[in-house]
């Protein structure tokens, strides 16, 4: 007992912020100590922290024929609410193949397994494509008998804003409160060309543990000119482009073709030695005209299979791969959502799955014409079709295809289209991982209400000494009280933490191990003769962000008599700070005679964006990242000390672009 | 014949807009520097992504230093992957390159798919040209082992030298084809040589959907996109080139299309 509240003793003095304290069912989770293995890649490694404290991290690398590849892929959420350190949500993804056939019949390519987007196809980045960090990438060939190589910047490493995240707004007569957050979302994104059409292979991870695929293509519309391999189409299978009439009776027509493009992604939710797959679909169970009653299904698919829109699934048909052995918080087992709202070439038939599932196999590279001696030549159906096993380890090949019919303002350069899927966790977490403090109760049933029953543990009466006599000697026994707080979701646990002039008092217990006084009863020591003695409650419960209040001061006489306090001054530098970086700010605390002690924050209107305690007069304070560039008005608060008096200053912190 | 095909390239490299046509261009002008500078292997100043030779050019005998099982590739990994790939007994002695040299023909390297209990695995694809065989050498590069697997379509990337040959097979046979009229009619001079034009080639393998080519797949072909200084690109969507006849196949000709 005593050794966890000198555990938690150090937890309060070392944030001297909110700590959330874990029940039963979240102490489950804690327990499920993930990945605590490193990755197995060393220098192309990608590890990155965002600006709301969540992480992502994975191998990165481009292949030759594949371009970007991304293999362990794994998040850590940005508190241990949910669990400690990183799980596991890919073991791979990458593309398996791009198809793209012209409208009239006359060609198509296979820019994946015939060309690829690696080797000679990657353009090195430059600091017009690539605005965060770039990795470099090393291509080797033999060529006229020597091995020969380059090395260029061919994998950019950005954090980018995603835009509003959250927005949440509580209105009770004149009183509101608003949760609104930015979000940002690391982006690793690799840049190939294949002749006249340049790609984009871009992997969005956001800070809600989101993965947003995008394949952008842009480069130039299948060229005319000399050529005009691919102008002067018969009009039903293309678009007018430019003003001119060619000669010869020719027309402007660019040919509209497909890009077939199939992602390859291997699940690996929480590691899970076994994984299962489930498709949901939805009827409607009322007669009509009665209100539609809209009833959904789901079924765990055995087998191998491909999802033909249509036949064996529709447009709200979705899918889900699910770990039967990891379960978030609440029980509920954790999964990771595919949402695919794209088109799918119906007229071939492997293109005409919006998705296909087949266990993970060695030689299944690519979606069509595999490459692997293992199975050479096969395609997706083929996978399904030799498939005998459970579908327990599945891989999803996901169909995004597009159908692009040019338009004039496709014409050089053209600008980017996008097919883009999502990988969405569903159930991987009790809440969405950035849930704020403040809503962090909300969880099943319950109500919202941050203004009259916030979910922190919010003091509303101080905590107060209480002692026999009014002037306190050595021997006096003090008793604190646990002053008042909400309690209308739940009621606390409350642990005591008693302070000598605002600093932890300590002594040594048994075995000579330094404890620290907690506890609602302290006696008077000598130590403590002419100082100021507070007592600091912490108040907590599972599932409630913790709080935590100090008394009022008990002057303790003796030695000397109590000294008067002085005004403090403060003095705040402030450097300007990049956006999205976090800021250091120093404040001095000047106080005639005293080497001020105490705490200062930071305070941006109510909210707080930075603390630190005091030493001899001088605090250096981090602060919370700014997103937003322009000048801040932030307010230094400094509480005072027994001796000191607190203050307070005002202060501009000036946010520049990165 | 190199020596004049580099001077081309060289006149590709200041146009600047080498586009599609880079794929070989930039090897090529990196061997013409390689010739230009000492051999130690000192960096190109000229283009930041121009090609190197590695050590003396030569595939490494001994084994380099080791990155992690799933990092990329270093360029002595992948030369001396080529080299155990290649010696390996599994090759045939019969085997031939598109050149029609002693050896396989060296298409790419990369990392297994699959994650290999923490050994650094690397994959060398390889085409006998001899007997029409794509190989698969699965290499151990710590201990040197080499696990072989072969088959017939296997047609991983076409190589820069395959390139290399199957534009000169498609401008020595090509009468009758699109691309030859429609350079003609642009540039006022027949095509004669390959570095009159900037070209991409891929693998191209029958799957039903033309007209003609149906040994593409067994045998190794190339399909090629041609594109002249302008930057206008030349219609090739007629013929693709059997590098292992050495034949131009007309996959469309004739089609209403």
């Amino acid at each position: 007992m005593r050794r966890l509240a000198a555990s938690l003793v150090a937890v309060a003095t070392a944030t001297s912020a909110l700590v959330v304290q874990l029940g039963p069912p979240m102490a489950e989770a804690a327990r499920q100590q993930v990945s605590p293995e490193p990755l197995t890649c060393d220098s192309d490694l990608v590890e990155k922290t965002l600006a709301n404290g969540a992480s992502w991290r994975m191998c990165a690398r481009i292949h030759p024929m594949k371009g970007l590849v991304l293999e362990q892929i794994e998040y850590r959420p940005p508190t241990t609410r949910e669990y400690t350190g990183y799980k596991r949500v890919l073991d791979q993804l990458s593309l398996g193949q791009l198809n793209v056939p012209y409208d009239n019949g006359e060609v198509q390519f296979n820019d994946i397994t015939s060309y690829g987007f690696g080797n000679e196809h990657l353009v090195a980045q430059s600091d017009a494509t690539c605005l965060g960090d770039t990795r470099q990438v090393s291509q080797t060939y033999t060529y006229q008998g020597n091995l020969i190589s380059r090395t260029v910047p061919g994998i950019c490493v950005d954090e980018v804003a995603t835009g509003l995240s959250t927005h949440s707004l509580e209105e009770v007569g004149d009183r509101q409160v608003r949760f609104a957050e930015q979000g940002s979302a690391l982006e690793i994104s690799s840049l190939s060309k294949i002749a006249w059409y340049e790609y984009q292979q871009n992997i969005k991870l956001d800070d809600q543990g989101q993965v947003d695929v995008g394949l952008g293509a842009t480069g130039d519309v299948a060229p005319g000119g000399a050529g005009g391999t691919m102008f002067d189409v018969d009009p039903s299978f293309g678009w007018p482009l430019g003003g001119e009439t060619a000669p010869g009776d020719r027309t402007t027509h660019a040919a509209s073709h497909w890009h077939n493009a199939v992602w390859k992604v291997d699940f690996g939710v929480d590691g899970g030695t076994r994984q299962h797959v489930e498709q949901w679909d939805y009827a409607n169970t009322a007669t009509p005209p009665l209100q539609p009653r809209i009833a959904g299904t789901g079924v765990r698919k055995e087998q191998a299979f491909s999802a033909v829109p249509g036949t064996s699934a529709d447009e709200t048909t979705w899918f889900r791969v699910l770990n039967p052995d990891s379960v978030n918080p609440d029980g509920h087992v954790r999964s990771y959502e595919i949402v695919n709202r794209n088109q799918r070439f119906a007229d071939v038939p492997v293109y005409a799955p919006s998705i296909t599932f087949a266990n993970a196999a060695a030689c299944r590279e690519y979606a069509s014409d595999n490459l692997d001696a293992g199975c050479p030549g096969q395609s997706v159906l083929d996978y399904v079709a030799q498939d005998t096993e459970p579908l327990d380890d599945p891989v999803a090949w996901v169909n995004v295809g597009f159908h692009h019919i040019d338009r004039d303002e496709d014409q050089s350069p053209m600008q980017t289209h996008w097919q883009r899927f999502q990988l969405v966790p569903r159930d991987f977490f009790a809440q969405k991982p950035g849930t704020p403090d403040q809503r962090s109760c909300i969880n099943g049933p319950g109500w919202i209400d941050s203004l009259d029953s916030p979910c922190v543990a919010t003091n509303m009466v101080l905590p107060r000494i209480t002692r026999a006599v009014s002037t306190p000697v050595v021997g006096t026994p003090l008793r604190a009280t646990t002053g008042s707080w909400n309690e209308q979701r739940t009621t606390w646990s409350y642990q005591f933490l008693w302070l000598r002039d605002g600093e932890p008092i300590t002594f040594a217990g048994p075995g000579g191990v330094t404890q620290a006084a907690t506890g609602p009863d302290y006696v008077v020591s000598k130590q403590d003769l002419g100082t100021a003695i507070s007592v600091r409650v912490t108040a907590s419960q599972a599932g409630f962000p913790s709080g935590s209040a100090e008394s009022t001061t008990l002057w303790v006489p003796g030695g000397q008599e109590p000294p008067a306090k002085v005004a403090s001054t403060l003095t705040v530098s402030a450097a300007k700070a990049r956006a999205g970086k976090r800021a250091t700010v120093q404040v001095r605390v000047s106080a005639p005679g005293r080497s001020a002690t105490g705490t200062v924050t930071i305070r941006r209107d109510q909210k707080v964006v930075g603390r630190g305690t005091v030493r001899a007069g001088k605090v250096s304070i981090r602060l919370k990242a700014f997103k937003k560039v322009g000048r801040h008005k932030l307010r230094a608060i400094y509480t005072g000390s027994a001796t000191v008096s607190g203050s307070q200053k005002r202060f501009t912190l000036r946010v520049v672009r990165r | 014949m190199e020596a004049s095909r580099v001077r081309g390239w060289a006149t590709g490299r200041r146009i600047g807009l080498l586009a599609g046509g880079a794929v070989v261009a930039g090897l090529l002008v990196a061997v013409q520097q390689w010739h230009q500078q000492p051999a130690d292997g000192a960096h190109d100043e000229g283009r930041p992504d121009a090609y190197r030779v590695v050590g003396d050019g030569d595939l490494p005998t001994s084994r380099p230093p080791l990155g992690a099982p799933r990092d990329a590739l270093s360029p002595e990994e992948v030369g001396y992957a080529i080299h155990l790939a290649t010696s390996d007994t599994s090759i045939p002695t019969s085997t031939r390159d598109v050149l029609g040299k002693a050896g396989p023909e060296v298409l790419l390297v990369g990392l297994p798919d699959e994650e290999t209990a923490g050994r650094r695995i690397a994959v060398v694809s390889l085409y006998d040209y001899a007997a029409d065989r794509g190989y698969q050498q699965r290499v151990d590069l710590a201990s040197g082992a080499v696990t072989s697997r072969h088959a017939r379509g296997l047609q991983a990337t076409i190589s820069p030298t395959e390139a290399e040959v199957a534009i000169q097979i498609a401008i020595d046979q090509s009468a009758g084809l699109r691309f030859a009229t429609e350079f003609e009619a642009a540039q006022g001079a027949p095509l004669v040589a390959p570095e009159q034009v900037h070209f991409v080639a891929g693998t191209f393998r029958f799957d039903g959907s033309t007209l003609a080519g149906d040994a593409c797949g067994r045998q190794r072909c190339a399909q090629l996109l041609l594109q002249l200084p302008s930057g206008a690109y030349l219609n090739t969507s007629d013929f693709v080139v059997n590098l292992s006849t050495r034949d131009v196949v007309r996959i469309n000709a004739g089609a209403a299309r």
